[in-house]
């Protein structure tokens, strides 16, 4: 009678069920217990962060009722290690962390950058402008210390979503009066990570 | 064959109609399936404290990461929601709610939240797609945050959205092969 929908819905559940069984044995292999280290024990599975720091103020103005800082960063970090054959893309983005009178947390995202399985890994900047501009919720932006952080965010073709943090934080203090413009030849080398000067 | 199917639907329900013991049953039959998917929605709404636990995206804005027709799966437990985090949120007065990655986070003292979202694969922050005026979203604004994703499995929810109609088709026909089933 209804043999041939019966069949069909069978057949339905069964390959649904095979699939969702792939799908979860296909993210316990991408377990690092399971996976292992690609072969090579000294091998971290997380990505390698070199080098994190502010490398040149570019200016800090308050913009209205807020204060707006742009500087240019150097990052130099190994992605390599962070991917694997269950790694669809890696999703690279630098954090200024800090503390305001208004607010005990404040996160801006500085810099991002999508990484995919086939391209390059090795993530070089080196005096780069941040894409987008420090912003504070109000003029409270002078003297105050800013902690630099690589967060990366991997995303799996199957799996859970896992986010990782640099231990490599770039550590310095914005300027304590407002600096509009960036005096060249004192910017240069980088070295210097407190910067003052009046407008 | 289809002429064929059709009448084979119709005297079975008339044989249905006649045996009302038999119609109970598969009435019940029917009843069960749509209480066991209910149970199962509200079950995940209740571990996940989201009133959404799972969302079809529907715009290709977090390309490469999602696209249209994947599914996510969210999670919106207490803790706080943090830069970088995927979240799903509703804006007033829009129905469709948005997957976007949390590009700045400013919590206050009392512990208050404003976050700003952006697409990975848009050029600008999301204040145009926020309400007018709004310049920040707040805790209650967020379904969840995602914790997984299954590919192309939301591309039949599409189809359902672009053409309604076939919503109803697809419902028809499923209740009468329930009620028609013997098996079932």
């Amino acid at each position: 009678m209804h043999t041939v929908w019966v069949r069909l819905n069978a057949v339905v559940f069964f390959s649904l069920s095979v699939l969702l069984t792939l799908a979860l044995l296909a993210s316990f292999t991408a377990h690092p217990l399971i996976l292992g280290h690609n072969g090579n024990p000294d091998q971290p599975l997380q990505p390698i962060i070199n080098r994190i720091k502010m490398s040149s103020l570019r200016s800090l103005r308050p913009h209205g009722s807020v204060d707006r800082a742009l500087f240019s960063i150097d990052l130099n970090a190994d992605f390599t290690p962070a991917f694997h054959w269950n790694v669809k893309q890696v999703f690279v983005f630098v954090v200024a962390e800090f503390q305001t009178k208004q607010n005990r947390l404040n996160q801006v995202v500085l810099w991002d950058k999508i990484i995919e399985a086939d391209d390059k890994k090795i993530i070089n900047e080196k005096n780069t402008i941040i894409k987008y501009s420090l912003i504070s919720q109000s003029t409270d932006l002078r003297g105050v210390d800013v902690e630099l952080k690589v967060y990366w965010d991997t995303m799996p073709i199957t799996s859970t979503m896992t986010m990782g943090v640099g231990e490599e934080v770039g550590r310095f203090t914005l300027p304590s009066d407002y600096v509009s413009k960036a005096e060249k030849g004192k910017e240069g080398g980088g070295t210097k990570r407190k910067k003052r000067s009046s407008t | 064959m289809l002429k064929e199917i059709i009448n084979k639907q119709i005297s079975e329900l008339r044989k249905l109609w006649d045996n009302k013991q038999e119609l109970l049953f598969q009435l019940l039959n029917l009843a069960m399936i749509v209480f066991s998917a209910l149970m199962i929605w509200k079950g995940l709404m209740f571990l996940t404290k989201s009133e959404s636990p799972v969302v079809v995206v529907l715009s290709g804005s977090m390309e490469p990461a999602f696209q249209r027709g994947d599914i996510l799966f969210l999670n919106n437990q207490d803790n706080p929601i943090r830069i970088g985090e995927i979240v799903v949120f509703k804006i007033k007065d829009r129905d469709i709610p948005i997957v976007h990655r949390v590009l700045k986070v400013h919590e206050n003292g009392e512990g208050e939240v404003e976050l700003l979202t952006k697409g990975d694969n848009n050029r600008i922050d999301d204040r145009s797609l926020y309400a007018p005026g709004q310049l920040w979203l707040r805790r209650e604004d967020i379904l969840g945050r995602a914790v997984g994703t299954l590919r192309y499995v939301g591309m039949v929810t599409i189809m359902l959205n672009d053409y309604p109609m076939l919503k109803y088709v697809l419902v028809g026909l499923m209740g009468l092969f329930v009620l028609t089933n013997k098996e079932g």
